[in-house]
């Protein structure tokens, strides 16, 4: 668009200059051929009013005129006529004129009737062969005739500037050439009316503008002699004008052409140089986003800046995967300390068991021994999660279902309830929970389900317990059910005994809460939110 | 992927924008080229003396030939085919006139519309029937052009036909007994060739020609003598067979010396010069011409306003003998067959000219009525009967 904007611009530019300078020197040769006819006229004037002034004779006519001649040569010949267009006086001197009679000659009639200066058609000069206008200035006794060779008018035409590439048609007011670049049409008195160019001229329609002339596109500059009515023609044959402009054009017209090929040679280059590897390069960064530091794709034959970022690049990602590996070692060497801290707390908690144990059966007191026996369960329960953990590839959370199965198994598998037809529901979910939640949570789990067992055992041999634990939300909703008879809620929520108590301050540290019903069976339903 | 195939796309679719703008600049060229195949021109060439000082009245001709080719062509050319007119000067040289000849031989013109001067058609002779080439004159009658089986034609009456009549108009309605000559000799072929038929028909009706005076026009030449000679006899009338230019300076001398003797010219002075440089002497004249009428309803009258309107100025004989050249050239060009030659064409058939059905004798010459004419109030005017009660 741009070029296109370019190119209009100049064609108008170019033109426009093109136009004026043509247009000027058919203006300044009419001009000259204007000041070269006023100046004949001033003479003719000059004459009529020395005749009119003083008429002393033929001999001072005679005398008046070759005067004249002498020092104004556009005259070729001057003659005097009287009122009937007889010669009485002719300068060069020809005794064959004086005497013979013009009153058939158009511009005598014209001027001694109209009384006003008449210039004739151009015409071939029977005494000198050569082109010819005649001029009659109306004067006393009858007309003066001055015949000009217009031999004249070509030297103006050269002398007005116009260039080699330039050629000055002038031609009389009946179309007949009086200047052209070929003589030999002067002299055969070519007619040219036909032509556009100067049928317009003489018409009054001048200007400058873009033409046919003889076959030729030409532009054509065009003013008219308006003394003798003569059309001025200053031609240019269109190629030679527009020369500039056309070589413009064509100058553009090859840039637009290499320009595109260019485009297609720097398009090529840039799929293989820069397009190619950009996008490999591209692909090693999603590559590297993903976390694959390896399998880096090499940018290829490309530029040094995109070599410098791959290579950077590549850099960067050996670095990352060093890194990311020492963090992987760091992160094993600390997981198996964990793992390794938690076998020995499960440990030493299994060695404290083994040693309740050994107490529990040298008891004797029934109620001491079930304080210890539900000791040594509770120890169980938060031994249970350290195993666990260790086990478990997370050493930050356990898997609630496994845990509670183990605890429940566990609870079963006590000496105190062989005897015992046991009935377990569970409905447990697969949740992971941390260790800050599931210690408290399976020591609650432990209270509950023993009380249950121990209070049920109390009215019934066959106990039923249900348990279920289910995610709800962001919350971790656990529920616990017996068939055993009821007890006084005032009892549970007092927390006087020593499980209530451990449920309650349990409950409170996980930030839950704990409801109890009685519905054909003991109801707990405790809810928390999950950290 | 979509940066890329952006790229590609724009180099891919400048690539095709190329091409097809390649395409349609050719196929805008071809489109161009067969537009401009026209039918190929008819060549007719014009040889006459065109410049000097004796060129006016063959550029009057010029002009009447090149008025009748654009109406032809304005009307659809021949067949089609435009006319292209060849132009060539020969300069009033007998030696220029084959090589002018030649020039249109070798352009390939069809026929040649020439010579305008006796002289010129007598020195394109040879050429022309050497090579076949039909050259249709439209003012040359010298008797050396006629009676000759060959490929020169002409639209004017033969000199011994003009200068019969011209005699018998002398002898009968002028009453002129004693009548003295002046040749120009510059166009014997012509001049020499009217004077002897002139002389041969008056001499017959009982006049006598009292004295012959020669001279060639390209000289410098004193008229003041030459007529003070022409009335040294004291002749009663006057015989110029010359251009029009210097039989006006002949009736400017007698105008000078206040005379009153009536000078029969030539056709070949029957043109607009003649009565602007002759003066008022010129109503002394009489020549012996052709065509009659100047009404706007006759073609010739026609004729006049076209040119007048084309050229700005009037015509003259010349050019209306141009303007009917042409125009039976045209015709016959539109008759010849394929296996004709244009000669035979114009014997074989009748054409039509500007005031009557126009015929061509087996020896080229146009059979047409002659007229006397003479000047009346800056015009050619026919004097048959005119003359009747005249001081002649």
């Amino acid at each position: 668009m741009l070029l296109i904007t370019i190119v209009i611009l100049l064609n108008i530019r170019i033109r426009e200059s093109v136009f004026t300078g043509t247009s000027i020197i058919a203006a300044s040769v009419s001009r000259e051929i204007e000041t070269f006819l006023q100046q004949v006229d001033s003479v003719g004037h000059w004459i009529t009013a020395e005749t009119d002034a003083d008429t002393k004779g033929v001999d001072r006519l005679q005398s008046l005129l070759d005067t004249t001649v002498a020092v104004f040569p556009a005259f070729e010949s001057l003659q005097i006529l009287d009122q009937e267009g007889v010669v009485l006086a002719t300068a060069p001197f020809n005794s064959s004129l004086i005497g013979s009679n013009q009153k058939n000659q158009p511009f005598f009639n014209t001027a001694f009737r109209e009384r006003e200066t008449v210039w004739s058609n151009t015409f071939i000069s029977p005494y000198t062969g050569e082109l010819t206008v005649a001029v009659a200035f109306p004067m006393y006794p009858g007309v003066l005739v001055g015949h000009i060779q217009l031999r004249r008018l070509d030297h103006i035409g050269r002398q007005t500037a116009v260039s080699g590439k330039m050629e000055l048609i002038i031609t009389n007011s009946q179309g007949n050439l009086l200047v052209h670049p070929n003589p030999d049409y002067i002299r055969q008195q070519k007619n040219i009316l036909k032509t556009d160019v100067v049928q317009k001229t003489l018409d009054g329609e001048i200007g400058t503008y873009e033409t046919n002339f003889e076959g030729r596109q030409v532009l054509s500059s065009t003013s008219l002699i308006e003394t003798t009515n003569w059309a001025v023609v200053v031609l240019q044959n269109r190629k030679d004008a527009f020369a500039l402009l056309h070589s413009m054009l064509l100058t553009l017209f090859v840039l637009i052409i290499l320009s595109g090929g260019l485009s297609v040679v720097l398009a090529f280059f840039s799929r293989r140089r820069l397009v190619q590897p950009i996008f490999r390069l591209m692909d090693s960064t999603r590559k590297i986003a993903e976390g694959n530091y390896k399998s880096f794709t090499q940018v290829g034959k490309t530029y040094r800046e995109i070599n410098y970022l791959s290579e950077n690049l590549l850099h960067m990602a050996s670095q990352i995967a060093q890194r990311e590996d020492e963090l992987k070692r760091n992160l094993s060497e600390k997981d198996l300390l964990v793992k390794e801290v938690h076998h020995r707390v499960k440990n030493n908690l299994q060695l404290v068991l083994s040693i309740l144990s050994l107490k529990y059966s040298s008891l004797d007191e029934p109620a001491v021994k079930n304080a210890m026996y539900d000791n040594i369960g509770r120890i169980y329960t938060i031994a249970q999660v350290h195993e666990q953990l260790y086990s478990s590839p997370s050493l930050a959370e356990i898997d609630i279902s496994l845990y509670f199965h183990s605890l429940v198994s566990y609870l079963l598998s006590l000496e105190k309830y062989h005897d015992y037809q046991v009935r377990p529901q569970l409905d447990i979910e697969e949740l992971a929970l941390n260790i800050d939640q599931a210690i408290p949570l399976g020591i609650i789990v432990f209270e509950l389900i023993s009380n249950s067992m121990q209070h049920g055992f109390d009215t019934t041999e066959s106990v039923s317990i249900g348990l279920m634990c289910r995610q709800d939300g962001s919350d971790i909703v656990l529920g616990i059910r017996d068939n055993g008879s009821s007890f006084d809620p005032e009892l549970f929520h007092s927390a006087e005994t020593v499980g209530f108590s451990i449920i309650h301050q349990l409950v409170k540290q996980i930030d839950g809460k704990i409801v109890y019903e009685y519905r054909e069976g003991n109801i707990f339903e405790l809810k928390f939110t999950r950290v | 992927m979509k940066e890329r195939c952006g790229i590609i796309n724009y180099c891919f679719k400048l690539t095709i924008m190329c091409a097809v703008l390649s395409l349609v600049w050719v196929i805008a060229l071809l489109f161009l080229s067969s537009c401009s195949q026209i039918s190929t021109p008819i060549k007719i060439g014009f040889s006459g003396q065109l410049s000097g000082i004796s060129g006016t009245p063959s550029t009057v001709v010029r002009n009447g030939v090149i008025l009748a080719a654009e109406h032809i062509n304005a009307a659809g050319g021949i067949e089609g085919r435009p006319i292209e007119l060849l132009v060539e000067d020969d300069h009033g040289g007998v030696s220029r006139a084959p090589e002018v000849d030649m020039r249109h031989y070798e352009a390939g013109v069809e026929a040649i519309i020439g010579h305008t001067i006796s002289a010129m058609s007598a020195a394109a002779l040879d050429f022309v029937n050497e090579n076949q080439l039909l050259m249709l004159s439209p003012t040359s009658s010298a008797d050396y052009l006629m009676g000759r089986d060959d490929f020169f034609f002409t639209l004017y009456p033969s000199n011994s036909r003009l200068s019969q009549q011209a005699a018998r108009f002398a002898y009968e309605k002028l009453k002129l007994r004693r009548i003295a000559v002046l040749v120009d000799f510059a166009n014997e072929v012509y001049t020499e060739n009217y004077y002897q038929e002139f002389k041969f028909a008056f001499e017959k009706l009982g006049g006598e020609m009292v004295s012959k005076h020669e001279y060639y026009s390209f000289d410098d030449n004193d008229f003041t003598t030459m007529a003070t000679n022409l009335i040294a006899d004291e002749p009663d009338g006057l015989l110029v067979v010359a251009a029009s230019l210097d039989t006006a300076l002949v009736a400017q001398q007698m105008y000078k010396r206040n005379l009153d003797i009536p000078i029969i010219g030539s056709d070949w002075a029957a043109y607009q010069e003649l009565i602007e440089q002759g003066g008022p002497y010129v109503e002394h004249i009489f020549i012996a011409s052709i065509y009659s009428s100047k009404q706007l309803e006759n073609p010739y009258g026609l004729f006049r306003e076209e040119y007048q309107r084309r050229f700005r100025e009037k015509p003259s004989i010349g050019g209306a003998l141009g303007y009917e050249s042409m125009w039976i050239l045209a015709q016959a060009l539109e008759l010849q067959t394929r296996r004709q030659v244009l000669k035979d064409v114009l014997l074989g058939n009748s054409f039509e000219g500007f005031e009557e059905t126009l015929t061509f004798n087996e020896y080229g010459e146009a059979q047409r009525e002659i007229l006397m004419k003479t000047v009346r109030k800056g015009e050619f005017v026919n004097v048959n009967g005119q003359v009747e009660g005249s001081s002649y």
